[in-house]
């Protein structure tokens, strides 16, 4: 059993597993197979008095999750396991309409999540957190100063929120604070498409992989993150709640950007039309990469 | 500052010899550059207040000599109590110890919009009106503690001090005293 089998067996312990994509191949050049890193996206925690459309997902299954990861990280030692959050866990826009620096707008949302959180900050998790666009004011208050805006996961892999990308990040901050305060209420959730799914032990090597041939909206930031790489093989993000995994080879060469979707919004697969909300995990290691959609699990 | 300030004077007086001409001259030109000087500071002020953020409060926990022993329990019982006063004196804050002493005002309410100390612990607050009108800073960093705390404490000023409770179960557990050191984060 490798250590995707053994957090799989973990997952299907807690949830209802089905893959989003897969790609194994030596070229992705991460081929210790002592290490497993796990991603989860964006997760936009907000207080109740804040009112929406759409909020996070399924948070009790969230917790369950991420206890379990805690959980794994010991029952899988020697071996090493990583748990990075991706950006966009507390969302400070939706919440304010700017940064206050009177108001703790991050302690009072965490107070309304506290087993969520709890888990989240367990000293066993030891999780890793990256700043995304909508929670990067936390880089101002000394608690969070061991969050980042970037990770180097292993010498080919970079994970990062992925908001440089996004055009729209170009206007300033504060605009978009007010706008996403003022606009979000409004908003409807969106279906993202994932493409094909399959129970995780039925797919290949190869699942689910998208390239130059594949719709536009599967190609999303792809060219800007392929010019942005450099020397890495795989760019790890979150930020379009879209989950994918997009590849180009040429030869010897492979980039692969793994976009590990979201904890808010819904998705729709090509065998069922129906949304479901998104709850997303990415998983590296051994020259592996997967995206998971987890649901809680149906009572029999 | 300086170079916002010249900036915007620079465009109103374009914008006033637009209007006027070299023709307009005397007192209207006088009260018009008057007024738009106002405009200019005014602008200016804002443009360097939307410009400037302030820092967000925090409580930096000092070393040994500058904090009260480890945290004392709450409700307060004798020992704790002589800890705190011993570490106040010459200070008299026993309204402050009675109420910490009494189970029923340690509830704490939780409160998203919450700006000061009192929005959280009401009951305390009416049995010490110390606290009354004072800001809460929630952050508050120990560099004993390898992980940010959570829930995240309450810390409220009191002149030269610090009081840092801890939160368990929605209540105060424990009360830190600190004194105010001011440290600076440069990044």
């Amino acid at each position: 059993m490798s250590l995707h089998d053994d957090l799989l067996a973990m997952l299907e312990g807690v949830a209802d597993v089905s893959l989003v994509a897969r790609l194994r191949d030596r070229r992705l050049g991460f081929p210790d197979e002592t290490r497993l890193n796990v991603f989860i996206p964006d997760i936009h925690l907000v207080t109740p008095r804040r009112q929406y459309r759409f909020g996070t997902n399924s948070p009790e299954l969230l917790t369950a999750v991420v206890r379990g990861l805690r959980d794994f990280r010991t029952v899988a030692a020697p071996g090493q396991v990583t748990v990075y959050q991706l950006g966009d866990l507390l969302d400070l826009w939706r919440e304010t309409p700017g940064l206050d620096p009177d108001a703790d707008v991050a302690s009072a949302i965490e107070d309304e999540h506290p087993d969520l959180m709890e888990a989240l900050y367990h000293p066993a998790l030891d999780a890793q957190f990256v700043l995304g666009n909508h929670d990067y004011d936390l880089y101002r208050w000394p608690n969070y100063d061991v969050w980042q805006r970037h990770f180097r996961v292993a010498p080919t892999v970079l994970a990062l929120h992925g908001d440089i990308f996004d055009c729209v990040e170009k206007l300033p901050d504060p605009a978009q604070n007010v706008l996403v305060h003022l606009l979000a209420p409004a908003a409807r959730p969106y279906s993202f498409e994932l493409g094909e799914s399959a129970a995780p032990s039925a797919a290949g090597d190869r699942f689910n992989v998208q390239d130059a041939q594949s719709p536009p909206e599967m190609l999303r930031f792809f060219d800007s993150a392929r010019g942005f790489a450099g020397g890495l093989t795989t760019l790890v993000i979150g930020h379009t709640h879209h989950a994918r995994l997009v590849v180009h080879e040429d030869g010897d060469d492979l980039f692969a950007l793994v976009d590990c979707g979201a904890w808010i919004e819904n998705c729709v697969t090509a065998d069922d039309p129906a949304p479901r909300p998104s709850a997303q995990l990415g998983v590296l290691g051994d020259d592996e990469i997967r995206i998971y959609q987890l649901a809680p699990r149906r009572k029999l | 500052m300086l170079i916002i300030f010249k900036f915007l004077r620079r465009v109103f007086n374009e914008k006033q010899r637009r209007v006027h001409g070299r023709a307009c001259a005397g007192v209207t030109d006088a009260r018009m550059t008057t007024t738009n000087y106002r405009y200019t500071v005014m602008l200016a002020m804002l443009a360097i207040a939307s410009c400037a953020t302030r820092r967000p409060a925090f409580v930096a926990v000092p070393r040994a000599t500058g904090r009260s022993e480890e945290p004392v329990a709450l409700p307060l019982d004798r020992a704790g109590r002589a800890r705190l006063e011993a570490f106040l004196s010459p200070l008299d804050r026993t309204p402050v110890f009675d109420a910490l002493a009494n189970a029923d005002s340690l509830t704490v309410t939780s409160n998203p919009s919450a700006r000061q100390f009192c929005d959280f612990v009401e009951k305390l607050c009416v049995a010490a009106p110390l606290f009354r009108g004072k800001p809460i800073v929630r952050q508050v960093v120990d560099a004993r503690e390898t992980r940010r705390p959570f829930p995240a404490p309450l810390a409220v000023r009191d002149g030269p001090y610090w009081w840092i409770f801890r939160l368990q179960g929605g209540r105060l557990a424990t009360v830190l005293l600190v004194r105010d050191i001011r440290r600076d984060v440069e990044r």
